[in-house]
């Protein structure tokens, strides 16, 4: 990812875009944060927001015509928030603290004619920015002077106290008759820009034409004069359309005098449209509070009337999404934190873990007014991360592994159909549905071929997702490669495929089959199926990787009309399918964040819940909600399946081995898999252990090896105390230790506990030699 | 990188499984992604046999593998 894609995918997401309410204001004042501190009562921070960007606020506060309200997004759920009214509590109950912040005097000077918002918004925002500023005006007292140039009364003590502080930025004021000789003598005597507000002095001391001003600049044909207070259409001027062009005007005479571009980059001043989106979803309709006299406002009321606020913001999918919430911030954020991460030569990955727990299931991007695409930059970032051999070897170690399994003599086998030279069909059920439910993927296998024309071949393989959704590229060509070569041998059936995620992994091969759904055949002949409908209402979940696949989602709901006539659905469910928490291995690289996911799936399920994804069904039942896959409906085998436990690891390995064994004897008629190196090693491991085991991600299988090799090829000790031994031996990179017993007289291993490193034990020597 | 902790069972009599020695307090290096360390655990040095404790291994072990890892 170089700078340009950074800064494209950071304007993509609008979390950080101002609130309608801000950007509609022409002086950008932080409604919004206004609004979030006085609905804690806090009238000093309130007053410190509006000081940031207000100039003049007590005098400015009091009168401002608020026409952000007219944007206000609370207006399509109740009514506007009353801005104008709290900008108003908040002036008179909270006093400016301390003296404005402005940058050193630099010797840089301007001239202000005429006392007036236009031409004290001009004073105020070069005087913070460091200028000596001279205000002419007329009559003696400058309070008087512009008390008579607002478009609202305003108490003296507001406006004095706002003069009190311009003089403390160093603002002078010095009367002088405002006439067209004054500006003459300026021009003349002085090099400095000066600035003539209209609401104080008439628009005949100019020297030039008022239609000559650049409307966007506010500047004179001869570049000297710069001018405010007047409504350029000609209508009566508003307080704060006085403001916005004092504030256009100071940025027009700071450029004049610093020699920079007076028009560049200007787009952002005054009235603008914002590209933030808010969601009113979830949001209940409340009328405004401050409804009476404004005299009458309390500060109760007021806060009450603040708590309308919606706090606008876009979040759409980080309040949708488990990994993006658990982070702490929103995509623009991910996105250089993920750009830092590729960039840094030397120290910490910090983003390691943000890359690899997303579930890269594209909710947020369908979610996403721009689509961001979270998903393509996690795996796109995960891809460079194994390139460049920057991988936590951890992380994605045990899903890779399981796809060897896959691959193996183990499980992977690819034939035609066992009784027809032709092959119209292949059934590819996929990995995680074998590891699951063995015995109904080799029902609708049966069923199938009894009733579809053309012969049905099998393809027991995985399909490479757990290499694609890792980074490694390479693997997942290797994976899809061998598994087409062998399809090839069998003509170019057409493919029957159960899982929607191998759906969409078929649709990366390097030549995609033409596929459908297992659940789009079954349902073109329902007539044939007896499926069992439970007993009570169930809630049909699909998974994220259906969100994107329209049709799976139809023939799904087709295929279940009868079966399960009363159907509730999950909040995110149909387009905007979540994750269980499998998808992009997070359940691998985050094993909490997993959880968690599966937790909120299930949480999200009024009823017992029926899905079509062995990976979604896995998650829901470690989350311990009632649920089933879709293929127990149709091919139910013994007990409630609604009930039936999450398949642990060791057992998702044996279903697979069983499964393949079980075809090759009864649908081939030839013989089964041999039983596995070690299988003879009989272990008994109660639940605990059972539970740290599959936490720990250590099969039985490993177990067994180091057993089978404690005290030659691995170490071996022995606790006297408690009589019990203890083994380790290093398979592939990862150090395994097991602590058992042995039954004398049954000869079968008692599992105590096992666990694991990655770290390689070197020299080992006696304690002083080290 | 020397790491000074000692780290051993929290209880038992440890013996060697095969030479049925008493374990003694030694030294054993690791490695991981190019990093070594020193660690004080129960060895047998006839015969060439260091005790990684489970407290170890999911613990420190894991952390500093972690920490290398995103290194």
């Amino acid at each position: 990812m170089d700078q340009s894609e950074l800064r494209h995918l950071e304007h993509l997401c609008i979390q950080e875009e101002w609130a309608y309410c801000r950007a509609a204001c022409p002086l950008h004042v932080d409604a919004r944060g206004l609004c979030q501190a006085m609905k804690q009562g806090d009238l000093t921070t309130a007053r410190s927001i509006l000081d940031k960007t207000m100039p003049l606020a007590s005098i400015l506060g009091r009168i401002c015509e608020a026409p952000c309200e007219n944007q206000c997004k609370r207006i399509e759920a109740g009514g506007a928030i009353s801005i104008g009214r709290l900008e108003h509590f908040c002036v008179q109950h909270a006093e400016r603290r301390g003296k404005p912040l402005k940058v050193p005097d630099r010797g840089r000077k301007a001239i202000v004619v005429g006392m007036s918002l236009s031409g004290m918004t001009v004073a105020y925002d070069l005087a913070r920015k460091g200028y000596r500023i001279r205000v002419y005006h007329q009559g003696h007292d400058p309070a008087a002077a512009l008390q008579r140039t607002l478009p609202s009364p305003v108490p003296v003590e507001a406006v004095s106290s706002e003069l009190d502080s311009l003089k403390r930025l160093g603002v002078s004021f010095s009367p002088a008759q405002l006439s067209s000789g004054l500006i003459q003598d300026l021009l003349e005597q002085e090099k400095d820009m000066i600035f003539i507000g209209l609401e104080a002095a008439d628009e005949a001391i100019l020297p030039f034409d008022l239609n000559q001003v650049d409307p966007q600049a506010l500047t004179g044909p001869d570049g000297r004069l710069v001018v405010g207070g007047f409504a350029q259409d000609r209508c009566s001027m508003s307080a704060i359309q006085s403001a916005s062009q004092g504030r256009s005007a100071a940025v027009s005479i700071d450029r004049c005098t610093q020699h920079v571009s007076l028009h560049a980059d200007r787009q952002r001043e005054g009235s603008v449209p914002t590209r933030l989106v808010t969601s009113l979803e979830g949001v209940e309709s409340e009328p405004p509070v401050l409804t009476g006299d404004r005299r009458q406002d309390t500060r109760e009321a007021v806060q009450r009337e603040a708590e309308r606020c919606l706090a606008c913001e876009c979040m759409i999918c980080v309040r949708n999404c488990p990994y993006l919430d658990a982070f702490g911030s929103y995509p623009k954020s991910y996105a250089r934190q993920i750009y830092n991460n590729e960039s840094i030569v030397q120290g910490s990955h910090q983003a390691n873990n943000l890359i690899n727990s997303c579930m890269l299931c594209g909710l947020c991007t369908t979610l996403c007014p721009n689509d961001f695409p979270m998903a393509d930059l996690c795996l796109g970032s995960r891809q460079r991360m194994v390139e460049k051999g920057k991988m936590p070897p951890s992380a994605h170690d045990f899903a890779l592994k399981d796809l060897e399994f896959s691959r193996s003599k183990d499980f992977f086998l690819v034939r035609g159909d066992p009784e027809q030279a032709e092959c119209a069909w292949l059934f590819f059920p996929g990995c995680q549905l074998c590891a699951r439910h063995p015995e109904q993927v080799n029902e609708a296998y049966t069923w199938l071929r009894q009733n579809l024309e053309g012969g049905v071949g099998l393809a027991l393989a995985c399909c490479g997702a757990p290499a694609r959704w890792s980074g490694h590229r390479k693997i997942f060509q290797e994976a899809a490669g061998q598994l087409q070569a062998a399809v090839q041998e069998l003509g170019s059936p057409e493919w029957i495929v159960a899982c929607p995620s191998c759906q969409e992994m078929l649709g990366h091969f390097e030549q995609p089959p033409k596929q459908r759904s297992l659940w789009d055949v079954l349902g073109r002949h329902k007539d044939r199926l007896s499926p069992t409908s439970p007993a009570k209402p169930t809630c049909l979940v699909d998974p994220c990787t259906a969100g994107h696949m329209p049709e799976l989602r139809q023939s799904v709901r087709s295929l279940v009309q009868e079966a399960l006539p009363e159907q509730s659905e999950p909040r995110l469910n149909d387009a905007t399918a979540a994750c269980c928490g499998y998808g992009g291995l997070l359940t691998n690289a985050n094993p909490e964040l997993g959880a968690r996911a599966g937790r909120e799936r299930a949480e999200g399920c009024r009823d017992d819940a029926v899905t079509y994804c062995a990976m979604c069904r896995h998650q829901l039942a470690r989350a311990g909600k009632r649920s089933i896959h879709l293929l127990d409906l149709f091919f139910p085998g013994s007990g409630d399946p609604f009930a039936a436990p999450a398949t642990g690891l060791s057992d998702s390995r044996s279903n697979r081995r069983w499964l393949k064994s079980r075809i090759l004897e009864t649908d081939w008629n030839e013989p089964g898999l041999p039983p596995p190196a070690g299988s003879d090693i009989e272990l008994q491991i109660d639940d605990a252990v059972r539970n740290t085991l599959e936490h720990r991600r250590i099969l039985d299988s490993d177990i067994q090896q180091v057993i089978a090799a404690a005290g030659s090829e691995g170490q071996l000790f022995f606790d006297a105390q408690s009589d019990r031994f203890l083994a380790s031996l290093r398979l592939g990179e990862v150090t395994f230790w097991v602590r058992y017993t042995q039954e004398r007289d049954t000869g079968r291993y008692i599992i105590h506990t096992a666990y694991s490193h990655r770290m390689r034990l070197g020299k080992i020597r006696a304690k002083d030699s080290a | 990188m020397k790491v000074d902790t000692h780290f051993e069972p929290a209880s038992g009599q440890w013996q060697c499984g095969r030479c049925r020695e008493p374990l003694q307090a030694g030294t054993a290096e690791l490695e991981y992604l190019g990093s070594s360390f020193t660690v004080g655990v129960l060895v047998c040095l006839q015969c060439d046999q260091a005790l990684i404790p489970e407290d170890m291994a999911t613990g420190k072990m894991l952390e500093v593998e972690q920490l290398l890892e995103d290194k």
